[in-house]
């Protein structure tokens, strides 16, 4: 499977920390980290049994679907 | 003539092998040599296959890159420059309704926005601060890039874990434009052009 459509597979949220995690809990953008593990597993490391997105990782995805992009539009 | 190995032996200690001749070349007074070399540096120049301030200063092959290297690269102006400059991240346009984000300064970002994180020992065994200890000693240690042993590298890590967040629903706003939420936000992009 493509980078691109693994992207796609991502499913973005808007959510707020909790409160003990973040008093002021404004409205955040991300992903749950759940999720995107079960689309990029090695984007998600878990430490001390919390579950942490590795931006390195979808990071590189990004460079890729940006270059599957180009070269889709390099084409039409 | 030939020799076996018994004429060899047999022959006088100073057999007359015939008269000595210098080889070619070997003429030339090293030292004062009469000719001179037929390659002109100025001819090089004035040729235009050497970029006519190459060599003008150390920073001039970065703004300014050898022609044969500039026109091999495929992308851009070539310059070694511009290509560090885009590894910045910013927003690129693929197509109409259509931006990519370039998240070169995930990490950068990332490490500034860690620095307000607690340390390990902010981990209590307590019953309701148990998970939120674990976080905060997880980002912590992270950050250090302890843990995973990711080094530097694993500074891009995002508190993503669903059982720290609430209200949570598909995206459609946010109070905060970090990193993740441009990323979140593009990835909405990709899904809603699919």
């Amino acid at each position: 499977m493509s980078a691109l459509e693994k992207l796609k597979q991502l499913e973005p949220i808007q959510f707020r920390y909790k409160e003990e995690i973040d008093p002021t809990q404004p409205l955040r953008a991300g992903f749950s980290a759940q999720q995107v593990q079960k689309v990029i597993p090695e984007a998600v490391h878990e430490v001390n049994g919390v579950l942490m997105l590795d931006l390195n990782v979808l990071k590189n995805y990004l460079r890729m679907a940006r270059e599957e992009l180009l070269a889709e539009s390099s084409r039409e | 003539m030939t020799l076996s190995w018994t004429d060899a032996i047999a022959m006088e200690p100073y057999a007359d092998l015939g008269s000595y001749q210098e080889p070619a070349g070997f003429d030339v007074d090293f030292f004062s040599p009469d000719q001179k070399s037929s390659f002109s540096w100025s001819d090089m120049k004035d040729s235009g296959l050497l970029d006519k301030d190459m060599g003008y200063n150390f920073l001039n092959q970065y703004s300014n890159p050898i022609k044969g290297i500039a026109a091999g690269s495929g992308s851009g102006s070539g310059s070694m420059l511009d290509s560090a400059e885009n590894e910045d991240g910013g927003i690129e346009k693929i197509t109409d309704g259509l931006y990519l984000y370039n998240p070169g300064k995930f990490a950068a970002n990332y490490a500034a926005g860690m620095q307000g994180g607690g340390g390990a020992s902010a981990g209590k065994p307590s019953t309701g601060d148990k998970l939120k200890g674990a976080a905060i000693g997880a980002i912590s240690g992270f950050a250090k890039g302890g843990p995973v042993g990711a080094g530097i590298g694993a500074l891009t890590g995002f508190l993503c874990d669903m059982r720290f967040k609430t209200d949570v629903s598909p995206l459609e706003t946010t109070d905060v434009n970090d990193d993740l939420a441009k990323m979140a936000f593009f990835v909405k992009g990709l899904r809603e052009c699919a």
